[in-house]
């Protein structure tokens, strides 16, 4: 099945208001053992002016990482993750000892952001990463390649809108999932939908649509998760074959959208410019 | 202690409280081991700094609802077999470079990894590949073995990898990582007088070196 909006991925449908919350562009390479914790802080001092905040997080582990690297050798702590970011600017950057990602999200209404789409997250992310192998490769004496795993991941939020005011209409927006309704019977109704779906779209590229529903914990709204995630690596593991690769992440993700969502929705809430 | 480590890889809210107060007892006890404690205390931390999720967005709705259903699938899988995720065909050749990027024996590994790194890049560049089945082999022949030196390591046509000690004219060994439980072994040793003896044979991988050795084989 496939969306006729989609069309040719070299003219691009662009929403008014598409649902999108939160674009993370993300590479996995190999560990850095030599990376300590002290080299974050003139790291940090780099991007400080752009980025005046930090905050540690839990490492994500890469699901297909047969080894992760838990703690270097004379490391007292682990070294966590880190967000660099403003709270005026919806860039963000995550660095932890194997992976350097870039989020553009969507910022409170207090100070709106449009979203700049993947050209210009793309390009931001290019820039960033080169700065920060600049980085790696004067204080740590290392590179950023072999690569391990590159990731595009388009996080979207979906609230009640006018075709879907209940869990009962989930279908309105997400036509893959009416085979679920289908199994409904008089005492058993369809409450929600937890699922990811992975689709192969060439050896080097796999793609998760994944569905979760739920409800906001502030205002008990209901809210469904929509995540797209292409992920794999250039067969080079090259950082140079990580361009081509994230492109064509791009072109998957956009027609895989386009199918999984319906075309009302498309056209009337989130609206072709 | 066991106990403990459990309820902390499942991502319990006071592990690190029950680590300590069950390394105190353990203290008073004449079984009372600083390394043992000092072991689980490390793997603690690495828990409790992993998110547990390869969730990488920011914001906090979707991170709940992504990382919720995260958390549930963990106990879920607690009794079932190991299901791995999809992955790509690159996937092993990383998982080769990194576990001898991250071994013990750093320098002669590190170097191992860059070879085969290059190695990958030219073959795919010829359009053909490293057998996977070989590439595991040569792996692990390598991690197990860090008192070997540094091999030429090169890629046979049938896409298998082969090493050679090369000490001198008509003064080698050579194994080559077939994939399957017997490695190729060849190798000339001088044996005086201008005398070279040829071998030519398989082994299993296992045993192979102990075997080269006995016929006067070095691997320095």
């Amino acid at each position: 099945m496939t969306n006729a909006l989609a069309g040719n991925t070299k003219e691009r449908i662009k929403f008014e208001n598409p649902p999108i919350t939160e674009l993370v562009v993300s590479l996995f390479h190999l560990p850095i053992p030599e990376f300590k914790a002290q080299h974050i802080g003139i790291y940090w001092d780099r991007i400080r002016e752009k980025y005046p905040l930090c905050e540690q997080q839990g490492v994500v582990v890469n699901p297909s990482d047969a080894q992760p690297l838990m703690e270097a050798p004379g490391e007292v702590f682990p070294l966590p993750r880190f967000w660099f970011f403003s709270d005026h600017h919806p860039t963000l950057i995550q660095v932890q000892r194997n992976a350097f990602m870039l989020n553009w999200r969507r910022l409170s209404s207090s100070t709106p952001s449009e979203y700049p789409h993947y050209e210009t997250v793309i390009k931001d992310f290019w820039r960033e990463i080169e700065d920060y192998k600049a980085f790696i490769q004067e204080f740590i004496g290392r590179e950023l390649d072999p690569i391990q795993r590159c990731e595009l991941t388009y996080v979207n939020v979906i609230t009640p809108n006018e075709v879907f005011a209940n869990q009962g209409q989930l279908m309105n927006m997400l036509p893959p999932v009416t085979s679920f309704y289908d199994i409904q019977t008089g005492d058993r109704q369809f409450a929600g939908l937890n699922a990811t779906a992975t689709y192969r779209v060439n050896p080097s590229l796999l793609l998760d649509l994944a569905i979760r529903s739920g409800r906001r914990s502030d205002t008990m709204e209901l809210a469904v998760g929509l995540e797209l995630k292409a992920y794999g690596v250039p067969s080079d593991l090259s950082l140079d074959g990580a361009r081509a690769w994230y492109d064509s992440a791009h072109d998957a993700t956009y027609k895989l959208f386009f199918d999984a969502t319906a075309k009302q929705v498309q056209e009337t809430i989130w609206k072709p410019r | 202690m066991e106990a403990a480590l459990t309820y902390a890889c499942n991502g319990g809210v006071s592990e690190l409280d029950m680590m300590f107060n069950t390394a105190s007892l353990d203290r008073t006890s004449e079984n009372y081991s600083y390394q043992r404690w000092e072991h689980h205390r490390r793997n603690i931390l690495s828990a409790r700094a992993h998110s547990g999720s390869g969730f990488t967005g920011t914001m906090t709705l979707p991170r709940r609802l992504f990382e919720a259903t995260a958390r549930d699938l963990q106990r879920i899988y607690w009794a079932s077999p190991n299901i791995i995720p999809e992955f790509t065909d690159s996937q092993q050749i990383f998982d080769a470079i990194q576990a001898l990027y991250l071994s013990s024996n750093t320098p002669r590994d590190r170097q191992i990894a860059d070879r085969i790194t290059a190695l990958h890049r030219d073959a795919l560049a010829e359009d053909e590949h490293i057998l996977p089945a070989s590439l595991s082999q040569f792996t692990d022949f390598f991690l197990a073995q860090p008192g070997l030196g540094l091999p030429k390591i090169t890629l046979t046509p049938d896409g298998t990898l082969r090493t050679r000690w090369i000490h001198g004219p008509r003064n080698f060994v050579a194994i080559e990582f077939t994939g399957e439980p017997l490695a190729k072994l060849v190798a000339e040793i001088p044996r005086g007088d201008s005398l070279t003896a040829p071998h030519f044979g398989s082994e299993p991988v296992e045993s192979i070196v102990s075997v080269a050795c006995a016929i006067g084989a070095s691997f320095a």
